[in-house]
């Protein structure tokens, strides 16, 4: 599974599929769904996913689908 | 468990059972449900999950009803409410004396309760003027949740910058393996058990009876026997608190008693309430047991060494707990603490005099289980799940040392049973016999050079022998398949002879895979549906 298929899946199954029209465009500010429990649910999903610790500071910065495909390829070291 | 495997599992999930289960905690737990449904999935169960709302565990604990099936997860916190990162670090030193009666009230509580307890014992904040005594609480609460049997998770699953950004204390690193801590914990703790089914080769005791004879199998209390003469010493103990147990090992009766009998044992045969020996499918025998007991399969315990054998008894008795025995003493603390687990008695409950003769009321139960063959699960996709390779050596040539042992030594799968000397299989082979032998290895690792023919030019395989740790693997299968391509014969003649061991050779050889001349039982042709049944095994044949 590639950065975008990974960031597709775990944004979809935390957001909903029915609440994004174009996952690759969506982001925190634009999507009602993406509230505080759906992030704390994305980090968590990264972390396990991942293998990693996230930061408050690092989890804060994850807000949009572009934000997230950057930090799964940075993680798997590419 | 990662999220795409959780999610994974969840997709493949079929004819799971309803479970309930009240998950109390203190933190958030909304980033383990994904987790815990996929971990209560893999052990069969739908899960219906109620969980307190963050920060009410003390509350939800004092006014909910107990619940059948109630998981608290629980930090340093939840016992002393000083010691929450969240709340800072108090401007006075922390008193201790109260601070211990506050971890004791919030024990008792969950004593009350009968709360199954996962303890994560996340780092303490400096709440008292010397750091000392601080970590005098930090054993403290350790100490209680010994008291309340909990489950002491590790310490780097906490994690702070989770808790103080979303309330939840757990890395989401390690939430998949948290839930299955909880699934486990459920699922396999729920009550105690009450039938511990053991194998007896290499669990029992070292060796295999068949192979290495009464005199090359160790179960004393020194040496490679020590651990089996342990385990054997720990079944007495469950006996006498009123476990049942139970033998069902694949072999000739009269073998498998030879130990007991022979005095070489800590445990006597009489201190089962069964002992079944034979070449039937462990499963159909523990099914047929547990139906003649009146016990379910969740109430059973199965202990054997081989994973394959804990395989086909898992999927032929769903809901049985089985237990790998180690292959050596490294695994060996892990599995007795496991065994002790799954036979749990409260620590005030006393043992009666039922508990005591449990044994004997239940013999008397079954004195009318009558020995029946059972289908036994079917292995297809585990055994493919193996990546089994099997290497066939043409060693015609040589050299002729391990197959040579092999044949003298097996006596189970040997089709005839008769010697082989150097001299004989030289002369043999003068004459146009060719020697195989075969070695098998699969993700777990080598296996060796585990089997031996000898065929010679007329398509008579004058010598057959496979171990016996590889039975059930279809291998016999797919080396009697390498002899009809390598040799193009259109039938194979085994020069079988009935001996007092050799059941499993002849029951593959009397199997649904070969059609028996009519003149001649065992001259035998292949069947073309077995033909085609060679996608468990890849053969190759060595250089």
């Amino acid at each position: 599974m590639n950065e975008t298929e990974l960031a597709t899946l775990i944004l979809t199954s935390v957001l909903g599929q029915d609440c994004i029209k174009d996952v690759g465009t969506v982001t925190k500010e634009q999507c009602a769904e993406w509230d505080s429990v759906a992030h704390v649910n994305l980090i968590a999903a990264l972390e396990s996913e991942l293998d990693v610790f996230m930061s408050v500071e690092e989890a804060e910065q994850l807000n949009s689908f572009d934000s997230i495909t950057r930090f799964i390829k940075q993680s798997n070291g590419q | 468990m990662k999220f795409s495997e959780a999610k994974a599992i969840l997709s493949k999930a079929k004819d799971l059972q309803p479970l309930s289960l009240a998950l109390n905690s203190s933190g958030e737990t909304g980033t383990l449900e994904l987790y815990l449904e996929a971990a209560f999935a893999e052990s069969g169960y739908d899960l219906d999950l109620d969980t307190a709302a963050f920060g009410t565990l003390q509350q939800s604990l004092r006014s909910q009803k107990t619940q059948d099936t109630e998981v608290v997860i629980a930090c340093p916190w939840d016992f002393c409410q000083a010691l929450d990162w969240r709340k800072g670090i108090p401007r006075v030193s922390l008193n201790e004396e109260s601070a211990v009666e506050e971890i004791q009230s919030f024990s008792e509580l969950l004593i009350q309760r009968k709360a199954r307890v996962l303890y994560l014992p996340a780092p303490l904040p400096p709440v008292t003027t010397d750091c000392q005594r601080t970590q005098r609480l930090a054993a403290i609460i350790e100490s209680e949740c010994h008291r309340l049997n909990a489950t002491v998770l590790p310490s780097h699953w906490f994690s702070l910058a989770s808790y103080l950004s979303a309330g939840s204390p757990f890395t989401g690193k390690n939430a998949g393996d948290l839930a299955r801590k909880v699934a486990h914990t459920v699922c396999h703790f729920s009550k105690p058990s009450k039938l511990l089914i053991s194998d007896l080769d290499n669990v029992m005791w070292r060796g295999v009876i068949g192979e290495d004879t009464l005199s090359g199998i160790a179960c004393n209390d020194q040496g490679a026997g020590f651990i089996h003469h342990i385990y054997q010493t720990f079944l007495q103990r469950l006996k006498s608190e009123g476990v049942l147990l139970a033998v069902v090992s694949r072999n000739d009766m009269d073998l498998a008693t030879q130990p007991f009998s022979a005095g070489l044992t800590e445990l006597v045969q009489d201190d089962f309430v069964s002992f079944s020996a034979s070449y039937h499918s462990k499963s159909g025998q523990i099914s047929q047991l547990l139906e003649t007991l009146n016990l379910s399969a969740d109430q059973s315990v199965f202990v054997d060494d081989n994973p394959l054998e804990i395989a086909e008894v898992e999927l032929g008795v769903p809901g049985i707990k089985a237990v790998q025995f180690p292959a050596s003493e490294s695994g060996f603390v892990e599995m007795t603490n496991q065994l002790s687990n799954l036979f749990h008695r409260p620590g005030d409950s006393k043992i009666s005099v039922e508990d005591r003769n449990r044994t004997a009321y239940y013999k008397t139960r079954l004195a009318e289980l009558r020995e029946r063959p059972g289908a036994g699960a079917d292995l297809s996709s585990y055994l493919a799940s193996l990546d089994m390779t099997l290497i066939i050596h043409d060693r015609t040539q040589g050299p002729h040392d391990r197959a040579i042992q092999l044949i003298n030594k097996t006596t189970q799968f040997n089709i005839n049973g008769e010697p082989l000397s150097m001299a004989s299989l030289a002369q043999a082979i003068d004459k146009g016999s060719r020697l195989f032998t075969a070695s098998l290895r699969d993700r777990h690792g080598e296996h060796g050079e585990i089997a031996a023919c000898v065929i010679n030019r007329a398509h008579e395989v004058t010598t057959f022998v496979l171990s016996c740790r590889v039975f059930q693997r279809r291998v016999e299968d797919a080396i009697v398949r390498f002899l009809f391509e390598e040799t193009q014969a259109s039938s194979l003649t085994f020069h079988f002879v009935e001996t007092e061991r050799n059941t499993p050779a002849r029951r593959f050889l009397a199997s649904e895979s070969f059609t028996a001349d009519p003149a001649s039982p065992y001259v035998l042709r292949p069947n073309p549906t077995w033909l085609e049944q060679d996608d468990i095994i890849s053969v190759s044949k060595s250089a």
